[in-house]
């Protein structure tokens, strides 16, 4: 019995010495996980990221044509977002989702929504809307944005 | 109604969501926000964009009003735009691709042909 418990004892302590030593052996290659995500995080936002004036949102029926046309970078013209919606479907929506909150938090100036119709739509397109749900709100908490212009598209 | 891919060149393209080749018509989409339909040299685009939380796409339907250039002068009919948005309906099926729809043939009785 003793020696059962003794044997467990020592397996304990020989697997937190196991992970001690990982942790401390792993420490450069957690420096160096941590530094890539650092510059993945920098690079998806300066990838996101447009100038003063030049973010435009949009929604609804007919709006991304609008946006597309217009004088501004929605988020499907910028770098990543380029290469996010050239992909499709093949990108999760809450990876788009994040993307689309990155973009709007980057947003400074004056940003242009373009506001098309839902009509028709079923009930709950509007909760489960990325620009009411997500671009919105965080462009609401961004004080670099100084005015939300609304153009409604026909 | 009866599908098949369209051509493997299009399969190798990442991109978009496989072409598929109904009864006269084609459907592919291109990028999160457009849906592109076919039909002979005839072709307009349906605007989609992709809903918060979980998979799928609203897809808008209700707005297939004229074909693309060169082809914007040639109105559609009433017959035309119910059978446009019945394929495009059949092509997302096909693809098992979740969607809403601003549109749906329930929502309005088929027209006499």
């Amino acid at each position: 019995m003793y020696n059962e418990l003794a044997g467990r004892k020592s397996k304990f302590g020989a697997g937190w010495r196991g992970a001690w030593n990982g942790l401390v052996g792993g420490v450069p290659w957690a420096m160096a996980g941590c530094a890539a995500g650092f510059g993945g995080e920098w690079a998806l936002q300066r990838g996101l990221s447009v100038g003063a004036d030049q973010a435009v949102f949009f929604y609804g029926q007919g709006a991304s044509d609008a946006a597309a046309a217009s004088s501004g970078t929605p988020i499907f013209q910028t770098p990543v977002g380029s290469v996010l919606n050239a992909l499709g479907d093949y990108v999760p929506n809450s990876v788009w989702d994040y993307a689309s909150e990155v973009y709007a938090d980057s947003a400074s100036g004056n940003v242009t929504v373009y506001s098309g119709s839902y009509a028709g739509a079923p009930p709950g397109v509007v909760t489960n809307s990325i620009f009411w749900n997500t671009e919105l709100p965080t462009l609401m908490e961004n004080l670099g944005v100084t005015n939300i212009s609304w153009v409604p598209v026909p | 109604m009866t599908f098949r891919r369209e051509g493997i060149i299009r399969r190798t393209v990442v991109s978009d969501t496989d072409g598929v080749l109904g009864d006269g018509f084609a459907v592919r989409t291109e990028g999160l926000f457009k849906l592109i339909y076919r039909e002979g040299d005839h072709a307009l685009q349906v605007g989609t964009e992709p809903l918060k939380g979980g998979a799928g796409r609203l897809v808008y339907l209700m707005g297939i009003t004229s074909w693309a250039h060169p082809h914007e002068r040639e109105a559609l009919t009433h017959e035309q735009v119910y059978k446009i948005r019945t394929n495009i309906l059949a092509a997302l099926s096909f693809w098992r691709m979740k969607f809403e729809s601003n549109w749906l043939p329930s929502s309005e009785s088929k027209p006499i042909e």
